[in-house]
């Protein structure tokens, strides 16, 4: 307990951006904000290189008392699982500030932005860290308004629309796992004769993982509403497309990229690590609306006419792999699953960003408005492509992996999942090269060719201005990962390996799967 | 034990009095408010709410010293208790009374109420009436503490005497709440009747040694009883079917006086409801329980989805007090000693919350009593961010999100239901709350999402867009809820055509209050264990 809280200073360190942010004069707030997550993102990274590959359970923890008549603690801990997921929000949320440097620059009400913005990051650094099922709560709340005022303040059109809708779906859902939550701590105290306690690990040593199959089941649906919500799980999708395209860029870079996430952490944290025997039961049912997901929602993208919304199905559509990974129970399914969403999250973010890159530059989002792009904007171009082909998959960027071994555990868990599921790689190809052709291939359409420049102005006429320094400065980091982590995939996966080795054992108590040494198969 | 024979006779020792200092204080305050009001010249009113504040301050600290080192024994025999239950309660009772009081001066002036000597005592005389009530382990101090109350309110609710709208909220309170204070007399009279004890703890002896039978004499007498005693606290902690006056006197009655009145009430009945059925009449929970448990389901359905349709944020706060007196309910069905600590803690935290919502609205309210519609609160992030982030807080509160105080409210609730067998109420009520964000949150939406509307800022160079605006906002405000209420053409027209409206400039009083709100909401939000101690002990003592 003595040693450097590292998780709380990971955890609080966007507070104290948005301290600064709300004191601090625009430009002055945003520099903070970015100097802070970038100190964020550097905790984290050391954490990565602290943590001990060996060790399954949880790491650095900590733990206090906050509400101790009930069970509840501030214990946070941190594993293969979140470890990750951590240095994906510390990154993705440097990247949303960066990004958002216009908003500081001339935009109104800045300040509560990245207040808003830095409020997001620590309610996910929380979800992502708490070891105790209500301080995990109070984090998931706690991401949502800010969320909510983020889309319905600085949104498009119908923001208002996207962000009621947005917290109508979530808050069913999360309501219901309170419940859920509240239930549990009530059933296993009951059972075990303890104590009612909230702390998952105290939870899971007094049986909690072995309760009887009924329980296991309603406990499960309460955890999923809440979850299935997030991830964007067909059917409950619908806010989903609304809330990406209205958002501006920034905020769906945390959005898409990390929230939503959540919910898949979610699902292996707590419905895999707590109710296995409901896990394995409801596979099944959890692969079919997987498989639903990843191929409607693939079709979905491949007639979006705006590309926001179509980017939106994209991200719904390979979240819709993760899960399936996950529920493949398996350690390919979980690893790759896992992997996934690191690598989903990097290339969303970018998507979303080129997206509103060029957005910024004609003014419009109707892909029938485009074509020829490239010629004008050839580093924009290259850029994308980069990012296009790491979407739809390319051996040796950084989909690749995570999405093969998904894949993988579908194919080894069912060979109908596996076969459906990996049917997406056609419309896959087929919607990233609609967008991308659509946009800069093509003959050159009247937008693209009249447009002069409109966001600024600055160099007029009628020459679409090309990617500039700030906005390559904020894709680098997206663009190295996206080739680093597609020729090493194993970095992420060797501190996975252990604690979901740990883990699934007593999910698949019949059948144990052998161990593939994937991760070097992979490597090359 | 508690026989009234003929020689009997008690003599009140200083114990007693001590027991009720915290109320003494009050009344004493009370007092001396109408009395420096004679020396006080117009204009120089506001130091009336500063003696009632020290009263209020005297009031807490005596109740926090018998918190401590009190003894917890009843005063006059068993008449009034002086448990830390009653004490926790009179906290949160003073607490509103304190903030309602903060909220008064500039406010009360504005709406035009002149006589502010009887106006601050009455209100420290209701709140007199609430702390007794709460406090009150016999049926009949109970009734006086209830008439206390209610006849210091019926007059606060009427008391802008120049508006209709505020004399109609006066009568209507009068009426529909004498008719239940008659339900409730009765239903004591019966109880009375059936047990031969006034005393809770003594019906509550009864109770437990005469199983309860309806096949004999005293049974139907007391099922009776009973259900005429739940419709009279039904009615005053306003929950569906009981809940039609609840909207008209919120809105019609001065919003310091409403602040005040949807908490302080709502803790005295509470309280009384679960000294009542909770502890007197436990041995028969299987009987009453099916009726509340409808009652409460029906009130946090009907309060939540009549709230959905509001326009105008005083009367949606109404129907959503309405809403939380259903989440209230839970904890007194479940009757489990978590349940009552839950009930003290959701009293707690929906004090500062509420008192906070209305606080705002009586902000941005007009001096013609309007104003305080989602139409007025559209942009008001603009030109008031510091408001619109305090109304932001309450909301975010009273819609149960962490780590805000009204969050804990509903886990400890739903956590007592769910442990003592209520599941069903705790997903019912999760599931009402949802409808609760969505009202909540348009009020965020209107404050941050929209532009302010031309009549809304002062001064600006839109103004001149929209030449019929100021027109229309009267028209909005009257055609929020059921149009029971006429506006006076006559009135309404004349302000009207003055130009560029002016937001209130704050007391401050009010700020203080404010702040005081927001500090409370967050701070025990974030640091919830100490109050929820207090609240856990309190709730043990009222089960002994």
């Amino acid at each position: 307990m003595n040693q450097f809280p590292i998780l709380s200073v990971i955890l609080f360190l966007p507070l104290l951006g948005a301290v600064g942010a709300a004191l601090l004069p625009r430009m002055a707030g945003w520099g903070w904000s970015l100097l802070v997550t970038l100190a964020d993102l550097a905790f984290c990274l050391a954490l990565i290189g602290q943590f001990s590959t060996t060790t399954p359970g949880y790491q650095f923890t900590e733990n206090r008392a906050w509400l101790p008549g009930v069970g509840v603690t501030y214990a946070l801990g941190v594993d293969g699982v979140n470890l990750f997921l951590l240095a994906l929000n510390a990154l993705l949320t440097v990247v949303a500030i960066g990004a958002s440097w216009n908003v500081a620059r001339n935009g109104d009400r800045s300040r509560e932005y990245f207040v808003l913005l830095l409020l997001l990051s620590t309610g996910m650094m929380g979800v992502f860290l708490a070891t105790n099922l209500l301080l995990f709560y109070v984090f998931w709340e706690l991401m949502l308004v800010p969320a909510y005022l983020l889309v319905g303040m600085f949104g498009g059109p119908r923001r208002a629309y996207a962000a009621i809708k947005f917290v109508l779906y979530t808050a069913v859902g999360s309501l219901l796992m309170l419940v859920g939550i509240i239930a549990l701590g009530a059933i296993v105290s009951d059972t075990s004769h303890t104590a009612f306690t909230l702390d998952l690990p105290a939870l899971l040593a007094h049986g909690a993982a072995s309760l009887p199959r009924e329980t296991q089941i309603w406990l499960f649906l309460a955890f999923f509403a809440a979850f299935a919500v997030k991830v964007g799980l067909f059917p409950l999708h619908s806010w989903v497309p609304d809330a990406y395209s209205e958002a501006p860029a920034p905020v769906v870079v945390l959005i898409a990229g990390v929230m939503a996430k959540t919910g898949a952490y979610g699902f292996v944290r707590f419905n895999l690590g707590v109710f296995p025997t409901a896990s394995r039961d409801l596979a099944t049912l959890m692969g079919i609306l997987s498989v639903i997901g990843i191929l409607y929602f693939a079709l979905q993208a491949l007639v979006a006419q705006d590309f926001k919304r179509l980017l939106a199905y994209v991200s719904i559509s390979h979240m819709s792999v993760i899960v399936l990974g996950i529920f493949a129970l398996n350690t390919q399914g979980v690893e790759g699953g896992i992997l996934q969403m690191v690598n989903h999250g990097i290339l969303i973010a970018a998507l979303f960003l080129i997206a509103a890159y060029i957005e910024a530059r004609t003014g419009s989002r109707r892909l029938a408005d485009f074509g020829g792009m490239a010629k004008r904007t050839p580093w924009l171009a290259a850029v994308f492509m980069i990012i296009t082909l790491a979407t739809l998959g390319l051996p040796g960027l950084n989909s690749f992996a995570g999405e093969f071994l998904a894949f993988l555990g579908a194919f080894r868990a069912s060979v109908v999942f596996g076969v459906l599921g990996t049917l997406v790689v056609i419309p896959a190809a087929w919607y990233m090269l609609r967008f991308f052709q659509g946009v800069m291939e093509n003959p050159e359409s009247g937008t693209v060719a009249t447009a002069t420049d409109i966001p600024r102005g600055r160099r007029g006429g009628a020459k679409l201005s090309d990617l500039r320094w700030g906005e390559f400065g904020v894709l680098l980091p997206l663009l190295v990962l996206t080739i680093v982590l597609g020729i090493v995939p194993g970095l992420l996966t060797a501190r996975m390996e252990s604690t979901v080795q740990h883990m699934l054992p007593a999910i698949t108590a019949s059948h144990t799967a052998p161990v593939l040494p994937n991760t070097t198969t992979v490597q090359r | 034990m508690i026989v009234a024979d003929s020689a009997f006779t008690y003599t009140p020792g200083a114990a007693d009095w001590v027991r009720i200092l915290p109320e003494l204080i009050l009344l004493g305050a009370a007092l001396i408010v109408l009395l420096a009001d004679l020396a006080t010249p117009a204009g120089r009113k506001g130091w009336l709410a500063l003696i009632g504040l020290l009263g209020v301050a005297g009031s807490a600290i005596a109740a926090a010293l018998l918190f401590a080192n009190g003894d917890g024994q009843s005063a006059f025999f068993g008449m009034i208790a002086a448990d830390k239950a009653a004490l926790f309660a009179d906290f949160v009772i003073l607490l509103s009374v304190g903030l309602g009081l903060l909220f008064s001066p500039g406010y009360v002036e504005r709406q035009g109420i002149t006589q502010l000597g009887e106006y601050y005592a009455l209100m420290l005389l209701a709140a007199l009436g609430m702390m007794f009530m709460a406090s009150a382990t016999n049926l009949m101090i109970i009734f006086v503490g209830l008439e206390v109350l209610s006849l210091a309110l019926y007059i606060l609710s009427a008391y802008i005497m120049s508006r209709s709208r505020s004399r109609e909220a006066g009568m209507k309170y009068f009426i529909l709440s004498s008719f239940a204070s008659g339900f409730l007399l009765y239903g004591m009279a019966l109880t009375y009747g059936a047990t031969g004890q006034t005393n809770l703890q003594a019906v509550r002896v009864f109770m437990a040694g005469n199983a309860f039978h309806s096949g004999t004499g005293f049974g139907p007498l007391l099922i009776a009883g009973l259900a005429l005693m739940a419709v009279g606290f039904c009615f005053k902690v306003s929950a569906v079917p009981f809940q039609a006056w609840t909207p008209d006197v919120y809105v019609g009655a001065p919003t310091s006086v409403t602040a005040f009145m949807s908490v302080g009430t709502k803790v005295a009945a509470f309280l009384a409801l679960a000294r009542v059925f909770d502890v007197a009449l436990l041995s028969v929970h299987a009987t009453w329980m099916p009726v509340l448990w409808a009652v409460a389901v029906l009130t946090m359905i009907g309060g939540n989805i009549m709230a959905v349709t509001q326009r105008d944020v005083k009367r949606m706060l109404a129907y959503s007090s309405i809403a939380n007196a259903g989440y209230m309910l839970i904890a007194v069905v479940t009757g489990t000693q978590d349940a009552l600590a839950a009930l003290l803690i959701y009293l707690a935290a929906y004090a500062a919350m509420n008192l906070g919502a209305f606080g705002v609205a009586l902000a941005v309210e007009r001096s013609d009593g309007t104003g305080a519609t989602l139409d007025d609160f559209a942009g008001l992030a603009r030109h008031r961010p510091a408001l619109s982030a305090a109304m932001s807080i309450f909301l975010l509160s009273l819609a149960g999100v962490p780590p805000l105080v009204g969050f804990w409210g509903k886990f400890y609730v739903f956590q007592a239901a769910i442990i003592g067998g209520h599941l069903e109420l705790a997903i019912i009520g999760v599931l009402t709350s949802v409808i609760g964000m969505f009202y909540y949150l348009r009020v965020v939406w209107a404050m941050y999402f929209q532009e302010p509307r031309a009549v809304g800022i002062p001064a600006v160079s839109t103004l001149s867009v929209e030449p019929p605006a100021p027109a229309a906002a009267p028209a909005s405000a009257s055609g929020g809820g059921a149009a029971v209420l006429v506006a006076e053409p006559a009135v309404v027209a004349a302000p009207a055509p003055q130009e560029a409206y002016q937001p209130p400039v704050l007391a401050p009083g009010a700020w203080l209050g404010l702040a005081f709100a927001v500090a409370l909401t967050v701070v025990l939000g974030i640091l919830p264990s100490g109050f929820v101690d207090l609240a856990i002990q309190a709730a043990h003592t009222i089960l002994r």
